[in-house]
């Protein structure tokens, strides 16, 4: 059975087709339309996932759509009566975005070629739930999902057993904790729903016990592991997460965004930080009561806090736990597409088919005579760039060896360079396909990036990428608590303090680190690169982030790369097998 | 001098003048407020007038309002399946 998911009009956009429980292709919109965390209607995923299976619109068996609006409408109708009569100010606002839905997902559907009668929609957080459930290794699983908000729902407690995600609990919006995280995030002068990263990373120099009673206010655990959030001094369930004036008087006054940060807004996102960690393992606690599995499955946009992730794996009562690195609704896509399946599967009597997944690299492909092209299409347009083809040097690994070689000398020489190989990774973190890569080694590196590169803030940190066989080594590895290796850069781990003073550039100021771990799941010349600079220097790792510049989605096409290349901080870009540099002038 | 809706009445027969003539000008002053929005502005207000109790009506005939959004707390999931009872995809 061939399945299309979609995900649309959300903070995210994207489509995955699924056979018979393996994905064949997985693409964000935002990749291809170049608009970050577009919620547009995905066109190209779409074509692109269906050129990589060689069908047309008309071969698909049923279209998975991340959300219920049969649910969303009595979401909107119990908000405008338990918050009348200021939602109802708000009313013809939703009823509008309803109307836009529907007018734009059937001409989506119409100019998209998709079949309507196929179309099934998926209640969003079983979507989360199935997308981290079947691709993973257990028979039985707990399942928690936990989000801003789906149709209802903001939390889930599930379980997967028998071929099935169910959800078995919920929480309900306006009590949500994404939107918590979010609306604090604005209070301290950030983006919501965009830069909680850095309220996560600011988190780590602030001191949790100055705000811990405060916090304890406005998101009151209950004693059944539930929590619920202070409606009088947020304001969730009208428009956007905020925050009322009410807040200010435990808080103090919430900062402008061209105000200078101070030490209370630090202490500000590690309370909250550290309120969101302790409800989430309260829920975790209540989770495995009530369904005594060994394992969970854990999914939503409020686990791609790396932080978080770290302290579940290391007191959450279950043995072992697999965080769905597409956590965020571009991970709702696939499962739809999953639940869709696997439901198929079960009314026709049949095993419902579950594969792993291995990797993220699920998108588009450049092979190395493409990226030549578009080095050479660029020279002609008179971009100021030198292409050099790296050369040959005899040593093991052919080509895929050289240019890891060449590369790993780049690095190790203080460079920074751009790094475009391979299929284009899914999800938020660029896992070694559209990455740029340093030495991690070097302490003036971490600022040197993240002023004339990623051109952000200077307390934001990086992530290391270390070999599979050698992260033992550097890192104080969880082992059997998760469920596959660690290679999306969802977990923060502790570095072993021996090591830390060795690699400066991607130790945390509480000794952890986000890291990637490389194995065979990876890129081959990613892969090849760590060894390289590990024969060159010892140590096996490099710094990875996103080949991105300010504000856009991480790069897709080389023509994309060389674009960004010219506009940011680096020093070579490895395309392919060519390497791109300024010309000088 | 007695101006209804200006003048603060304290008491007595005045108080009761006062609040009878309020009653009637109340829908006066909508309507003439009403009169005074942008096409735009009147249609917003139409399109939530007419679809308020709609909404809600409707929503709460199929069962999907029974959770008081203040509460908090733990519902039972919804946890509906990609398929209808009968196995068969849902629409």
């Amino acid at each position: 059975m061939t399945v299309l998911g979609i995900t649309s009009f959300a903070h995210d956009s994207a489509a995955a087709l699924v056979r018979d429980g393996r994905v064949i292709a997985l693409a964000e919109e935002e990749r291809f339309n170049r608009e970050r965390r577009t919620g547009r209607f995905p066109h190209e995923a779409i074509r692109f996932c269906l050129k990589t299976a060689g069908l047309g619109p008309g071969d698909l068996h049923a279209v998975g759509f991340f959300l219920r609006p049969d649910l969303v409408r009595g979401r909107i109708a119990a908000i405008a009566r338990d918050f009348f009569p200021r939602a109802l100010l708000d009313l013809p606002v939703r009823i509008g975005e309803q109307l836009a839905f529907h007018v734009g997902l059937e001409a989506g559907l119409r100019r998209a070629r998709l079949p309507r009668r196929r179309l099934v929609f998926v209640e969003h957080h079983l979507c989360h739930a199935a997308s981290a459930f079947y691709p993973s290794p257990w028979e039985r699983a707990a399942i928690l999902t936990v989000d801003g908000k789906g149709e209802w729902a903001a939390t889930t407690l599930g379980i997967g057993e028998g071929g099935a995600a169910r959800i078995l609990e919920e929480v309900r919006y306006p009590h949500s904790l994404g939107y918590l995280y979010a609306a604090i995030t604005g209070f301290i002068g950030f983006r919501p729903w965009s830069a909680e990263g850095s309220t996560m990373a600011l988190a780590s120099f602030g001191d949790p016990t100055r705000y811990r009673a405060a916090f304890a206010r406005l998101l009151r655990r209950r004693e059944d592991g539930g929590y619920a959030v202070c409606l009088d001094r947020l304001d969730f369930a009208i428009g956007q997460p905020r925050h009322r004036p009410a807040i200010e008087a435990l808080l103090g006054p919430a900062r402008r965004p061209d105000e200078p940060l101070e030490q209370r807004h630090h202490d500000v996102a590690a309370a909250l930080q550290e309120a969101v960690e302790e409800a989430v393992l309260a829920l975790l606690r209540r989770l495995h009561a009530l369904t005594g599995a060994d394992a969970v499955c854990l999914a939503g946009g409020v686990c791609l806090n790396a932080a978080m992730n770290g302290r579940i794996v290391a007191e959450s009562p279950f043995a072992s736990h697999l965080f769905q690195p597409l956590a965020s609704d571009q991970g709702t896509a696939l499962g739809a597409a999953l639940e869709v399946d696997a439901a198929a599967a079960r009314a026709a009597g049949r095993p419902v088919p579950r594969v792993p997944i291995e990797g993220l690299h699920l998108g588009p492909g450049h092979d190395d005579a493409r990226c030549r092209a578009a080095a050479d299409r660029a020279i002609a347009a008179g971009a100021p760039i030198r292409v050099a083809p790296v050369a040959a040097d005899g040593g093991p690994g052919g080509r895929d060896g050289a240019v890891a070689r060449a590369a790993a000398a780049a690095i190790a020489a203080g460079g920074a360079i751009g790094w475009v190989q391979g299929r284009l990774e899914a999800g938020p973190r660029a896992l070694g396909a559209r990455s740029i890569v340093a030495d991690p080694r070097d302490r003036a590196m971490h600022e040197r990036l993240n002023v004339s590169v990623k051109r952000r803030e200077l307390f934001r940190p990086f992530a290391p990428a270390v070999l599979a066989e050698a992260a033992d080594d550097w890192f104080r590895m969880p082992g059997a608590r998760t469920g596959r290796p660690l290679r999306d850069m969802i977990v923060c781990v502790p570095v072993r303090a021996e090591r830390a003073g060795q690699i400066p550039a991607v130790v945390h100021v509480d000794g952890s680190a986000r890291v990637q771990v490389v194995d065979e799941a990876a890129v081959p010349r990613y892969r090849a690169l760590l060894a390289a600079f590990g024969e060159l220097t010892g140590v096996p790792i490099v710094i990875n982030t996103s080949f991105n510049g300010r504000g856009e989605p991480i790069v897709a096409t080389p023509e994309d790369a060389i674009d960004c290349f010219l506009r940011i901080g680096l020093d070579a870009l490895f395309l392919g097998d060519v390497v791109v540099t300024r010309a000088r002038s | 001098m007695y101006h209804p809706g200006r003048t603060p009445v304290k008491g007595g027969r005045g108080r009761a003048r006062y609040n009878a003539r309020n009653v009637v000008e109340l829908p006066r002053k909508v309507v003439r407020n009403l009169l005074r929005l942008n096409p735009l502005e009147l249609l917003v207000v139409v399109v939530a007038g007419l679809l308020y109790l709609p909404v809600f009506g409707v929503a709460r005939l199929l069962g999907g309002v029974e959770p008081r959004a203040r509460d908090g707390g733990f519902w039972p999931g919804s946890g509906a399946a990609a398929t209808d009872d009968d196995g068969a995809p849902r629409r």
